[in-house]
């Protein structure tokens, strides 16, 4: 399911293959909606586009699977994921803000806001 | 390329979180039956997320009591062992200073579709025994009712 979700575009000009442009507020919504079920899926596909992209695997999905059994686990996949976004930014040639500990922190506490954060700056990516 | 005490560290912090694991679970049993509902699936719609049950089990577990750890999550010892998997990798990749050549991608994709294809069955035998009355009773909109009345 993670293969045919994360289904390539085309390749961009910095990077690997670019990932799929995703409506902030759906990913929100679907996120309130399913408990959080949906962020895990949510990060489970962002994080097979980001190792795609880059070609190299700098988040390991195998912590993303105990999202919805050990919170402390994912939380490592998630700062692993957004620790790496400013190299996809900077590949991509966007400018990168410092916002690092804001998504974490906003991952960890409202993980539906900071899915929101994240897509924005995903998108800004693709789209370049 | 770190330094052996920069690794040193590294490997140290990460030896020190399966038995910090372990030992939370031990020491969290007293209160595991009063403390709080932290499933957001559970507090919203009254149904048990995949995870439901796993914190009681491992502190039973931890207290030797398995039998009654597997009546809250049949599936703890399978989830305790992919936790050690992990534990064991990242000491490995920590260690070694590159990841341990695994098929990484599948294994995680077969342990998803493990815990989704576990909550697909758990919610099947929930509705099946009575699982509808569970879920009118225990959503967060009956719950608040109750509060005001």
């Amino acid at each position: 399911m993670a293969d045919a979700a994360a289904a390539p575009a085309a390749p961009s000009s910095g990077g690997g293959v670019k990932g799929k442009v995703e409506n902030p507020t759906t990913v929100l919504i679907l996120g309130l909606v399913t408990c959080g079920l949906y962020t895990i899926y949510w990060l489970w596909v962002r994080v097979k586009e980001m190792n795609d992209y880059l070609g190299k695997q700098a988040v390991n999905p195998m912590f993303v699977v105990p999202g919805c059994l050990c919170f402390p686990v994912v939380l490592y996949a998630d700062y692993l994921y957004i620790w790496a976004i400013p190299e996809m930014q900077q590949k991509a040639g966007v400018e990168a803000k410092d916002e690092k500990v804001l998504h974490l922190v906003l991952m960890l506490l409202l993980p539906y806001v900071g899915s929101y954060m994240v897509q924005q700056r995903l998108n800004e990516i693709w789209q370049k | 390329m770190r330094s052996g005490r920069s690794r040193a560290i590294r490997l140290a912090i990460w030896a020190s979180t399966l038995p910090a694991l372990l030992a939370a679970c031990f020491f969290y049993y007293p209160f595991v039956f009063s403390g709080p509902i932290l499933c957001p699936m559970h507090l919203l719609l009254g149904l048990p997320c995949p995870g439901c049950g796993l914190t009681r089990a491992f502190c039973l577990a931890s207290r030797g009591h398995f039998g009654e750890a597997y009546s809250f999550h049949p599936l703890y010892p399978l989830f305790f062992l992919y936790f050690t998997f992990l534990w064991g990798f990242k000491l490995v990749e920590t260690w070694r200073g590159t990841p341990p050549a695994l098929p990484t991608g599948r294994i995680a994709r077969v342990a998803l579709l493990a815990v989704f294809a576990f909550w697909a069955e758990r919610l099947v035998f929930f509705f099946a025994l009575g699982g509808l009355d569970v879920m009118t009773r225990d959503n967060l909109i009956a719950r608040v009712l109750r509060w005001l009345a």
